[in-house]
């Protein structure tokens, strides 16, 4: 019996330790959903987690499919928004933006998210040790990803000014960076796109168009050092993009758009949809379908004025526009198209396939004007009229006649926003053409009137639109959320 | 105070003289004496002069004992200079010097309950007598005479500091506990223990197979469960187990009706149709031909309210050996709404078994299993998404059940041609839904006596809760179901398995004067939850309802998700002379479900209890007894919400990308949340003192405690800067949650003769709660309200006001001249969801073999956001409303607290628009209410006559509940929430993502609760 006791005594003290010795009884990672922390392995993993990269394009508020449209051509001479939003959407027709819009906080946040997909794959990426991740193959996933960053903070720049540079998905418990100033961050945009430019071939990896190339990546640079006023460099890799065999104009303009037209030759990058794992449902809110959503980013008078002063009725004109009545009243700005609410207006065409078209963020005619436009400015205006008649012919208009450095200038800034409505450059070619004196966007911009010839008159309760909007304010609960935020001048 | 209480001192002095008599009488028995064997026969009865069967009549120190038999005689043989002891479980044994006497007639006197109950505490027992902590114990015997389904319901107005609120009518719908106010914006409820299972809900339980049910309300009681402890308080239940002595079978069963206890009156069709006119500024709504004002007049509401059954069964055997007892159980229970086509059954098994094996050995266990079958009606919707209470008030009564044959879609369930929503009927019939539940909860355990008096326990738990939900929406009787298009069918299954192993060593040893006992033990605990949900629509015909039927729009998904804790912890209980008692307990706590750098927390308590009266110097005051005097300090905390699961890491989401358009790739990409390694539970730092005393010899019993309550680390989900794309985080944000309070139990004795015993208890609780220290107001809840179905944020949590705090603008009345609703300038804070006290009245009454129970409990200073309202007096929209608006504003001059209707549908009257849009004050109403929950009057049968058939009692019983009300809300009833119990605490809600900050008050078309009237039996055999 003692025996027995002392046992069970021995048992007891063994039985009561048991229950708590294997430490990892207590470390759980999730079984239905995959984390950070057992993710990022394999070669597999690597090209997944670009995958979610590149998905992040068509995901968050939408900003390539649907509110980079208002910012740019929306708010420009181009279109009349005609959202239904009258805190968030009306302002941007009008410039007259607070930092209180969520739309705007909406899609700053929305383009670090699309940067934070990218960094995750740049933090992780490097330290896969599989041998069948191959040297170059994880050099082009990075290449790619720095592609993708570049192009996110091309916008946020460019629409917003200085703006924080975060690089890495490890905060650290930083989550509060200051703002860097514009250079600093044109200076990471270029390595980034030097570095995709120098690891990335001239066609997408595994031929699957919608990847990041050396052409997307050199497009890219092109635009940048356009934006930043170095036509030299500019012209340097536009001229890449021409010369390097890979892309070629589509012999007839209407048949650029529309979902049978995706990848086509002319494409440089453009972000995929097939309806099940992307979704482009920002086109539902341009073209004009009878679902009740008063459609955005009618064609302007200015617009229209514009295409009939160059002639231009053939097939550019009629991709770019669907003359239809509208089923409800247009309501921004009032009577921009008259007064009468039955007759028909310009709504945009160019996105006809609901669901599929995709987003062509850029595209050779894009470039070869760009090209045209640094040619000019460089002094080289044979070649700059060269170019311009390039894209003039194809579009069926009869080559340009002007001259002057200057009235080339005008040409080309005109040609671009002929080529390009909806294709979200106006805004951006406006803010170059000002700095570089071609013409005063405030002056532009206070100008637009209505069918009827009555000044639209934008900006701030109708006074005229500043240069402070320019910019875009940072978001009131962004400045709350971290105090190393600084506003923007005049807000 | 209620003036019952004054007799109590007349009769309690002349009860004190009959005891005085009874004891004289007894000495002077005791007087003769002599010395040899003799036969020693005599009844036993007890204090009310009832015979006692199945005393054990022993002579002392000898083996030789016989019992008393049905009439409670015995016979014995014994020494005539010997002593008989006479013990009897619930009686103080007596012990009878036998004197040579052949005749021993005794009466048994009920053991004082006060003194000598045990009360189940975490990992033991303890002598109430004995208690330094704040624990209330309630009585569970009337369970078997009221219509109650599930065990919460059994506190209802009977605990001090708890506060039981029914959330919803519907059969089957969860109760919420509210233990010392809510001790965490995540969620309300307490942790429930089961025979030491630690468990989320008790819905396993039959409330016939409870014994006892004990709620820890102080950190001191509850510290011992640590980071589960919750800062809500444990429930800790014994179910029933057997007992020594031949086989006992008792058997329950009521059956009743139930019906609504009041209806909301709304406008017949000319009324309706006056108000329509006015809503569109003096043009009547066209109303296509099919339609006939003149002759359908559905009342919506008497068409869908019914006398509903409800009947239950339930029958338990018990028995045992000086070595083993068993007990068996088996109940059934149907509950139909008062909706129709709403309803709620239960079977339900328990077994329980213990057996000595030897003198070292005892082992043992516990099994309760249930299965449940419920149907569901939708509610708490706005009528346009399909909620069956509102679509009953705010449906036209123009409106047929089905639309006729001229009409577009003849057959299918009617609608109206001006609004989207379907008929009350159609809500409940254009689909068939039944969800199905198998629930059980079962332990084992092996109890070994080691050496140096030391007792080794061994416990293992499972619970297992699965749930099965099918949804079929006819493709073809419903505008719903044809626009889907054509049904939809959704199949929900969940399946929660927890284990966990209990080791503890137990160490009690009186020393002289100083009494010790050691608890240390070991826990480790682990639960898998699996998810699945499939649904599917185009279904080509009515007959098959399951997905194989599905030809469009299939959604495939299932999910398994896993966490763990392991557990170390210690209690001593120190008591010296009976007078000064010490309580001190520790426990670590090691889980998964806080970050990995925050894996370990310590709770320590302590307490400490002084008997007063135990002392020399109270040896001369008679007028108070065990006067106790108690206060406690401790620490418990509160896991991470269900919905973070897993907080340390981020999450990543499959997506997929379809390269060259067509090439479609699978891909991860990072979810908006990011992992939170340094996630903590939310702690309480919880303080208590308290008394406990009896007067005029324990006649009135009287228990009060003050307590405080902070809760620190309140968990919330905390949206981080743009600059990482809004990501959120689970954090632990500054900020104090504080509850502080008073409540008192008042337990009287008020009658105790022998036909006439009355008693009764008081208890009363004041709690209040406030918010400090937040860097910044919190998003309440998000509540959907209004017949658009937007999104509203009726409360806020900000400093110096308490949860569910109100939020909006104030209504300031209506302007005689314009006839719109005047508003505030800013939002304010329009006043609490909290209670500010709560009380129970129970009264027991006994009369010969009658018996009466009543209980009364009410709320008082609480608001309700009668959302219901913003519905049907919402004086816009071409649905029905209340008869409220008849006395709306129609003309400058008109002085009315209902605002006009003139125009309102064009959308101009922007007074309108804003109370329609807005959370305002116009729709909160006061909550209280005083109500007298149940009556239950009963007949036991003469005993001596029963014993001839062999049934040892008969009781038959009428039972009411919820009979009348006062309160001045406006809508079905004021015990409601239509957002109920919070969702953080149920497995089911597993890594959805963000946790949901409790909404409390919000009535939005709820599922009323029944007036019950049932009769029934309880037989032993």
């Amino acid at each position: 019996m003692r025996n027995i006791k002392i046992f069970l005594t021995c048992a007891t003290v063994v039985a009561l330790g048991l229950s708590a010795c294997k430490k990892s009884f207590i470390d759980k990672v999730p079984k239905s959903n995959l984390v950070t922390k057992n993710f990022y392995k394999t070669a597999q993993d690597a090209e997944s987690a670009l995958t979610g990269a590149y998905n992040y394009l068509t995901q968050g508020y939408g900003f390539y499919q649907y509110d980079n449209h208002l910012f740019t051509d929306g708010r420009s001479d181009n279109c009349y928004i005609n959202g239904d939003d009258n805190v968030n959407e009306w302002p941007l027709e009008t410039l007259s933006y607070i930092p209180g819009n969520t739309k705007l906080s909406g899609e700053w946040a929305t383009l670090y998210a699309m940067i934070s997909q990218a960094n995750s794959v740049l933090d992780n990426v490097p330290n896969i040790a599989d041998p069948a991740l191959t040297a170059t193959r994880k050099a082009q996933i990075l290449a790619e990803a720095r592609f993708l960053r570049a192009l996110n903070y091309y916008w946020l720049v460019t629409e917003w000014g200085p703006t924080p540079l975060v690089l890495t998905t490890n905060y650290n418990g930083n989550y509060t960076p200051k703002r860097a100033a514009v250079a600093d961050v044109y200076a990471q945009i270029i390595a980034d796109l030097q570095f995709a430019d120098a690891n990335l071939l001239p066609t997408p990896a595994n031929g699957e168009k919608g990847r990041a190339t050396q052409g997307a990546a050199d497009a890219l640079l092109a635009k940048v050092y356009a934006q930043m006023g170095d036509y030299t460099n500019c012209l340097t890799y536009c001229n890449k993009v021409i010369s390097g065999g890979q892309y070629s104009l589509v012999a007839n303009y209407a048949n650029l758009f529309g979902a049978a037209n995706n990848n086509n030759s002319e494409s440089i990058f453009e972000i995929e949809f097939d309806g099940t794992n992307t979704y482009n449902w920002g086109n539902g809110l341009f073209v004009q379908y009878t679902d009740g959503w008063p459609k955005r980013n009618i064609g302007s008078y200015d617009l229209i004025q514009a295409f009939k002063a160059e002639g231009d009725s053939g097939p550019r004109y009629q991709t770019t526009f669907q003359w239809q009545a509208p089923p409800a009243t247009i309501t921004m700005p009032a009577n921009a198209w008259g007064t009468d609410a039955t007759k028909p207006v310009p709504y945009c065409a160019k996105y006809l396939d609901f669901g599929t078209d995709d987003i062509v963020v850029m595209r050779l005619a894009d470039i070869i004007l760009l090209a045209a436009e640094a040619n000019n400015q460089l002094g080289n205006l044979a070649a700059a009229t060269t170019e311009l008649n390039q894209i003039r012919t194809r579009a069926g208009v009869a080559n340009t006649t002007a001259v002057t450095k200057s009235d080339l200038a005008l040409a080309i800034l005109n040609e671009r926003r002929l080529e390009l409505v909806n294709e979200c450059w106006r805004w951006n070619d406006l803010l170059r053409a000002n700095a570089n004196g071609t013409i005063n966007i405030l002056t532009l911009m206070n100008s637009q009137h209505d069918a009827t010839g009555k000044l639209l008159q934008y900006g701030v309760n109708g006074a005229g639109v500043d240069a402070n909007h320019l910019l875009f304010p940072i978001g009131t609960n962004e400045l709350q959320l971290n105090p190393n935020l600084t506003q923007n001048p005049g807000y | 105070m209620p003036p019952a209480f004054q007799p109590i001192f007349k009769l309690s002095t002349k009860s004190m003289k009959k005891k005085l008599t009874l004891i004289v009488v007894m000495l002077l028995t005791g007087c003769a004496f002599a010395f040899a064997q003799t036969t020693v026969s005599g009844t036993v009865k007890d204090d009310q002069g009832g015979t006692l069967p199945g005393v054990t009549v022993t002579v002392k120190g000898t083996t030789n004992a016989v019992s008393t038999d049905v009439n409670g005689k015995y016979s014995i043989s014994a020494p005539g200079n010997g002593t008989l002891v006479f013990s009897f479980i619930g009686f103080n044994t007596q012990e009878q010097p036998i004197n040579n006497q052949s005749t021993i007639n005794v009466s048994l006197v009920a053991a004082n309950k006060q003194l000598n109950e045990v009360v189940v505490i975490g990992y033991g027992t303890q002598k109430k007598s004995d208690l330094t902590s704040a624990i209330s114990t309630v009585s569970v015997k009337d369970v078997a005479n009221r219509p109650i389904v599930s065990p919460e319901e059994a506190l209802i107005g009977k605990a001090p500091g708890v506060q039981v609120t029914v959330p919803s009518g519907q059969p089957g719908a969860d109760l919420s506990i509210r233990v010392r106010g809510v001790g965490s914006p995540n969620g309300g409820e307490p942790l429930y223990v089961v025979d030491g299972v630690l468990t989320n809900d008790i819905k396993t339980l039959d409330p016939n197979s409870i014994e006892s049910i004990s709620i820890l309300k102080d950190a001191s009681a509850a510290g011992i469960y640590g980071a589960a402890g919750s800062t809500n308080g444990v429930v800790m239940i014994t179910t029933k187990q057997g007992t020594k002595g031949k086989a006992k079978i008792d058997a329950n069963f009521y059956t009743g009706t139930q019906q609504i206890s009041k209806k909301i009156p709304v406008l017949n069709n000319q009324q309706w149709l006056a108000l329509q006119t006015e809503i569109g500024g003096g043009t009547a709504p066209d109303l296509p031909s099919y339609y006939n004002l003149g002759a359908t007049n559905n009342n919506w509401q008497d068409i869908i309210y019914h006398s509903a059954m409800q009947t239950s069964a339930n029958v338990g055997v018990s028995g045992g050996s000086e070595t083993g007892t068993y007990y068996f159980g088996l109940g059934y229970l149907n509950q139909d709404g008062i909706i129709e086509g709403s309803n709620f059954d239960r079977y339900s098994a328990k077994f329980s078994v213990s057996q000595k094996a030897n003198s070292w050995l005892t082992f043992g266990g516990n099994i309760n299993f249930n299965r449940t079958n419920s149907r569901t009606v939708p509610q708490n919707a706005s009528a346009a998404h399909g909620g069956t209470i509102l679509a009953a008030l705010v449906t036209p009564e123009y409106i047929p059940v089905q639309m006729p044959a001229n009409a577009p879609n003849p057959g299918v369930y009617g609608t109206s041609n001006l609004y989207s929503g379907e008929n009350p009927v159609s809500d409940i019939y254009n689909n068939t839904n039944n969800t199905i539940g198998n629930n059980l909860l079962g332990d084992a355990y092996a109890e070994i006596n080691l050496p140096f008096g030391i007792k080794y326990r061994s416990q293992l738990n499972l619970t297992n809760e699965n749930s099965n939900y099918q949804l079929f929406i006819d493709p073809y009787k419903s505008l719903v179901g044809l626009s889907e298009p054509n049904g939809y069918a959704d199949q929900n299954y969940s399946e929660t398995t927890r284990w966990a192993w209990d080791n503890t060593l137990t160490y009690d040893k009186t020393f002289g004067l100083s009494k010790l006992n050691v608890v240390v033990g070991t826990s480790a605990l682990d639960e898998k939850i699996f998810l699945s949900d499939q649904n599917g629509k185009g279904f080509g015909s009515s007959d098959i309802t399951t997905l194989n039927a599905a030809t469009a729009s299939k959604n495939v998904n299932s999910s398994n998700y896993e966490w763990s804790t392991n557990s170390y912890f210690g209690r001593a209980t120190y008591s010296y002379n009976d007078k000064y008692l010490l309580t001190a307990t520790l426990r670590a706590d090691g889980t998964s479900r806080v970050g990995v750098n925050n894996r370990w927390g310590t709770f320590p308590a302590v307490s400490a209890g002084w008997k007063v009266s135990n002392e020399d110097f109270m040896k001369n005051v008679n007028w108070i007894q065990d006067l106790k005097i108690r206060a406690s300090w401790g620490r418990t905390g509160n896991l991470p919400p269900y919905s973070y699961l897993y907080p340390s890491y981020t999450q990543l989401s499959p997506v997929g990308y379809p390269y060259n358009t067509s090439n479609a790739a699978n891909g991860y990409a990072l979810t908006s949340q990011i992992g939170n390694p340094y996630l903590k539970w939310e702690s309480a730092n919880s303080s208590n003192v308290g008394f406990d005393a009896g007067f005029l010899d324990r006649r009135i019993v009287v228990s009060a405690d003050y307590y405080y309550k902070k809760v620190t680390n309140m968990i919330f989900t905390q949206t981080l800067t743009g600059t990482t794309g809004s990501k959120t985080i689970a954090s632990n944000l500054p900020g104090n949650d504080i509850n502080k309070g008073f409540e008192f139990s008042i337990d009287g004795s008020i009658v105790r003769e022998k036909d006439i015993t009355w008693d009764m208890n008081l208890n009363m609780s004041f709690n209040s709660n406030v918010f400090t220290g937040l860097s910044a107001p919190q998003p309440s809840a998000q509540v959907s309200l209004g017949g658009s179905g937007a999104g509203f944020n009726v409360e806020t949590i900000q400093n110096g006001y308490s949860l569910g705090t109100f939020y909006g603008y104030k209504a300031l009345g209506v302007d005689p001249a314009t006839g719109n609703e005047l508003f505030s300038a800013n939002e304010t804070t329009l006043g609490s969801a909290l209670p500010k006290f709560t009380y129970g009245i129970a009264e027991n009454l006994r009369y010969k073999a009658f018996s009466l129970s009543l209980l009364f409990d009410g709320v008082y200073g609480n608001k309700i956001y009668d959302a219901t309202r913003q519905e049907t007096d919402r004086l816009n929209g071409a649905t029905n409303e209340s008869t409220a608006v008849l006395s709306r504003w129609e003309k400058p001059g008109d002085i009315t607290s209902v605002p006009s209707a003139i125009g309102n549908g064009s959308g101009n009257n922007t007074s309108n628009n804003f109370l329609n849009s807005n959370p305002t004050s116009y729709y909160i109403e006061s909550g209280s209410f005083f109500r007298l929950r149940s009556a239950s009057l009963g007949y036991n049968f003469d005993p001596n006559l029963l014993k001839q058939i062999g049934v040892e009692r008969l009781r038959v019983f009428v039972t009411g509940q919820n009979l009348f009300m006062i309160t001045k809300y406006k809508g079905y009833t004021p015990d409601v929430n239509s957002f109920g119990n919070g969702t953080n605490n149920k497995s089911v809600n597993a890594g959805d993502g963000a946790p949901t900050i409790l909404s409390l008050g919000v009535d939005d078309g709820t599922y009323p609760a029944a007036r019950v009237y049932t009769i029934g039996v309880n037989v032993t055999f």
